[in-house]
């Protein structure tokens, strides 16, 4: 059983079916993040004591850097899979594996941004502005780890297996440790019950994962017996990493420098 | 597949040089904001900028500049439809955000044959 | 050519690793299936449990509404046990209690039961059949958005036992009251974030299959209605939902993380909304901005209860008719503009809120103007029926009672369209009456039509007539019964989420007896579902063996095995025709397949 267009384009759309899927994630994609911008939009007009984010303890040196950062991881990423149309297995290793680690270049300063914030007590609840400033930069965040991710099961199952952890590991202390601090009591009941499921659920995850991969190295099989397919794969994980990059190029502006 | 490999050749050159112009521009968005414009001119100013930029990423990066006018794809046709959509949200917002109840007579009739002179109001 | 030759070197690389022949096990078939149509069977045995669940909860509030305040014999004191005495201490029902019965019977129902079956179980079963596509675009993402429908559903299960109940503000969960709301709300949110997934996925697939999977000869205007319906449905899906996804991050944000999204300043509730770090909440938050964001999904949330309905109506009409649907560029364009429109009627559920005169004229226009649409929908469904040789089988009975139903349900929404009459009218039963029989004796009926009709297609066997019609006689009367003194209450004044019903108003008293009417229909209405959920199990077994195509319609799921197999047809079908060529002048039968050259 052939589903038809997995990777022939269709000719009146020209499009394969994952191009399809994709762009319609994204547009969802922009739905999310319009909503939260539309509600910065009320919270700051509402509001009687804005100021431009800087002001507010934002360093934007730092978010400039940030910005220069994915930027950057962009060009890997569209250069990773351009290598693979020129059938450079080697190059396309070393662009994806240069953006993945932007993303986790990108990833480490936004932590040190929400720590040295916490220990200025500017907690998401000490005004709006910082509730609207962690909620869209933690989504955003969120989305870089999941791009992250994909891309390392593209670049190859040890990368994916290591990353995953650590990721995951680093994703659960942080969250766990910084907001129980900030946490309602109500808070308190999600995060304990949040807790644990980490514990439990991810040396199983990882044990799954591992299991998983140990067995096939789906993606550099994929490149041997269909080599388009494993392009077109890359070049859609490659349109949302571009999107993620987008958002940021509005988030960084709109928090940073308005 | 979408592209040749000779057009992704020539694509490259365009990454690189589009990268470079991304970060040049988010210097001159940084730049921009020192400036102290009346306080609206700074927000249309970084969001054009961010606008410019963001088209750059999408028709480049994510290749609908040739895939607009060889293909004329859904894709576009989609991301068309969702970009008036945002905008139209965007609108109604800002423009319902002037619609105080009862105070409409003081901003003015909402058509031009409401504007009549003023009528006595009889008490019962 | 390029492409033939490209096309045959896929095939041989991917045939080297892919055996066709290799038997999977029982846990990849069924369980973690990838195939449509297991898929589709899964959601509709998950959506049934929770429609039924659902209407549990709301036969139980029938209780305290026919009864205020009286202990419900037996039942009572097991849910007790069950819940803890929380609930129904000695078997009387607390308001909290009953609030959360409200409002988990509405989430549940909408989200769990409705759209799973209308919009994933037959789209799911349908689109890769009447598309002419092995299968859907993306199967594993089939299979995550149905597990991720499953997880949402658990989580909204489970939070009937949080500490001070399930949630309880509503389905609809408006702030600042939802914030301060027990745990239950909590996991009311995660438990949709959940959902909106699966739908998200679910929707993406469906759009992308429709687009891309379409056989050869099977153009847009030869598609089945049902697939127009059910591509501009994944639309609404798709651009709808997320805006609610943002709201509830946020509204969990200031659940748990302090925040002041939607929480005005000094509005000092308890000691539970400050922070454990010992800092009062900062404040500034705009309340109405979750009721903005929810019915931006809200309202186009409807209509994506009613389209499907209305595509499965509009193939079961066309097969018992004999004849072609009247209007099929109509429905076409109006399901287009009614996609459109139902994304800038939003805040007609907001009258209320103390919009000014742009909004209100603005929202009352779109309104209005959406009806346009939605009435030359029904009326061509309508006309479907003209002319034609009527086969009055237990899915044709179902289809035509549709049509009066949702007529009733269209044709009340039009004054609350009005912001002068919906100033009387707004959270009153008319309300409840109104939307209710667009959903119950409207899209409920049109899936009871496509089970009873695609039945045969999917089991080989006919579901029994005459149980069939005991259910269809039985449910429209009590459906009415239910809904009607509804309309007459609501007049009346009464206003909705009352625990006793109005009881202790005045301008209730003339309209209480009602409740009891209400009621009882309500129990009786759950007695008639017994025969349908008698005749489905048991005519798998026991019913009258049907051909591949029993009821001798035109779409392309008829010309394929009963059921079809793994990848739908041996050979790809290609199509000829339109989808309703039904008793055509000269031709040789009264109905002529697609794919018939």
């Amino acid at each position: 059983m052939d589903i038809p267009y997995t990777v022939q384009e269709r000719p009146d759309t020209g499009l394969y079916n994952a191009k399809v899927g994709i762009w319609l994630f994204l547009a969802s994609e922009v739905m999310l993040f319009g909503g939260l911008f539309s509600t910065y939009i009320v919270l700051r007009v509402g509001s009687m004591d804005w100021m431009p984010g800087r002001d507010f303890g934002l360093s934007v040196p730092i978010g400039t850097f940030n910005t220069a950062v994915l930027i950057l991881s962009s060009v890997t990423m569209v250069m990773a899979w351009a290598q693979l149309k020129f059938n450079n297995l080697r190059m396309f290793k070393f662009f994806m594996g240069l953006t993945i680690l932007c993303g986790l270049m990108f990833l480490c300063v936004k932590s040190y941004e929400y720590n040295d914030k916490f220990h200025h007590q500017h907690y998401p609840g000490a005004h709006t502005f910082y509730a609207i400033y962690f909620t869209l930069t933690g989504l955003h965040g969120l989305h870089v780890l999941g791009g992250m991710i994909v891309n390392s099961f593209l670049f190859g199952r040890a990368a994916c297996v290591s990353l995953v952890t650590v990721a995951l590991t680093a994703l659960y202390v942080g969250i766990v440790g910084p907001l129980h601090g900030v946490a309602t009591a109500e808070g308190a009941v999600f995060m304990s019950v949040f807790a644990w499921l980490g514990i439990i659920g991810l040396p199983v995850l990882i044990v799954i994962l591992a299991r998983l991969l140990w067995k096939n190295n789906h993606s550099m099989e994929m490149w041997k017996n269909d080599p388009e397919r494993f392009t077109n794969r890359v070049e859609v994980s490659g349109l949302f990493w571009h999107f993620v990059d987008l958002v940021w190029i509005f988030l960084f502006p709109v928090l940073y420098l308005l | 597949m979408s592209d040749s490999v000779e057009s992704v050749k020539h694509h490259v050159r365009s990454y690189i040089i589009i990268g470079t112009l991304l970060i040049v521009l988010t210097g001159v968005t940084v730049g921009v904001s020192y400036i102290k414009f009346e306080h609206s001119t700074n927000i249309v100013v970084a969001l054009i900028i961010a606008t410019f930029k963001a088209a750059l990423v999408a028709s480049i990066f994510m290749h609908l500049f040739w895939d607009m006018f060889i293909k004329m794809a859904v894709i576009f046709k989609v991301m068309i439809f969702t970009a008036v959509f945002f905008a139209g949200m965007m609108a109604l917002t800002l423009w319902s955000l002037k619609d105080p109840i009862g105070h409409s007579q003081q901003i003015g009739p909402m058509f031009p044959h409401q504007a009549k002179t003023h009528v006595e109001h009889h008490e019962p | 050519m390029d492409l033939i030759t490209k096309e045959s070197a896929h095939h041989d690389a991917k045939d080297a690793h892919h055996d066709h022949h290799e038997p999977m096990p029982f846990w990849r078939k069924y369980i973690f299936a990838t195939d449509h149509k297991i898929i589709g069977y899964q959601y509709m045995f998950t959506s049934f449990f929770f429609l039924l669940f659902g209407f549990g909860l709301v036969m139980l509030m029938r209780w305290q509404l026919a009864y205020p305040g009286k202990p419900l014999p037996i039942l009572g004191n097991l849910i007790a046990s069950v819940l803890g005495e929380g609930s129904m201490p000695g078997g009387v029902m607390v308001p909290e209690f009953y609030n959360a019965l409200g409002a988990m019977h509405g989430t549940i129902m909408i989200f769990l039961g409705i759209v799973p079956l209308a919009f994933a179980a037959f789209g799911n079963f349908c689109i890769p059949l009447q598309v002419g596509s092995p299968d859907m675009a993306f199967p594993k993402i089939n299979a995550a958005s149905y597990w991720s429908y499953f997880v949402g559903g658990i989580l909204m299960l489970v939070s009937f036992w949080a500490p001070g109940g399930a949630a309880q503000s509503g389905w609809t969960s408006y702030t600042p009251l939802a914030v301060i709301a027990p745990t239950g709300q909590t996991l009311w949110i995660v438990g949709m974030v959940f959902l909106i997934t699966s739908s998200l996925l679910g929707a993406i697939n469906f759009i992308s299959t429709i687009i891309q999977c379409r056989c050869a000869g099977m153009t847009w205007m030869r598609l089945p209605y049902l697939m127009w319906a059910m591509l501009v449905t994944s639309f609404l899906l798709v651009l709808a939902f997320p805006p609610l996804e943002a709201a509830g991050i946020m509204q969990l944000m200031d659940r748990v993380a302090g925040t002041s999204f939607f929480l005005p300043e000094g509005l000092v509730v308890s000691a539970k909304s400050d922070v454990i770090a010992g800092y009062a909440r900062s404040g500034g938050g705009a309340t109405l901005l979750w009721q903005h964001l929810f019915w931006f999904l809200g309202h186009p949330e409807v209509y994506v209860l009613i389209l499907p309905a209305m595509g499965i109506v509009a193939e079961v009409i066309a097969a018992n008719a004999r004849r072609p649907i009247w209007g099929y560029r109509a429905l076409v364009f109006s399901t287009l503009t009614i996609g459109f429109l139902s994304f800038i009627v939003w805040a007609h559920h907001m009258y209320m809120t103390g919009m000014g005169q742009r909004m209100s004229v603005f929202f009352q226009t779109t309104t209005v103007l959406i009806s346009v649409p939605s009435v030359l929908l029904l009326t061509c469904l309508i006309l479907s029926l003209w002319g034609g040789s009527i086969r009055f089988t237990t899915s044709m009975l179902f289809a035509v009672g549709f049509l009066p139903m949702f007529g009733i349900g269209g044709l009340t929404g039009l004054p609350l369209a009005f912001n002068a009459i919906d100033l009387f009218l707004h959270d009153t039963y008319y309300v409840i009456g109104h939307f209710h029989y667009v959903v119950a004796p409207g899209t409920i009926f049109a899936l009871f039509a496509g089970i009873y009709h695609w039945y045969p297609k999917a089991t080989g066997r006919k579901m029994d007539e005459t149980l069939g019609k005991l259910h269809f006689v039985g449910s429209f009367i009590c459906m009415n019964l239910i809904f009607t003194p509804m309309m007459i209450q609501g007049m009346q004044g009464v206003s909705r989420r009352l625990y006793d019903g109005g009881a202790t108003y005045g301008l209730a008293q003339p309209t209480l007896h009602w409740n009891i009417v209400m009621s009882m229909a309500a129990w009786t209405l759950g007695l008639f579902q017994i025969p349908f959920l008698i005749n489905f199990f048991l005519s798998m077994k026991r019913g009258e063996k049907a051909s591949d195509n029993p009821w001798e319609a035109t779409t392309l799921e008829w010309t394929t095995t009963t059921p079809p197999p793994h990848g739908n047809w041996p050979k790809l079908p290609t199509v000829y025709r339109s989808a309703y060529e039904y008793s055509v002048p000269g031709a040789a039968k009264d109905f002529t397949p697609q794919s018939e050259p």
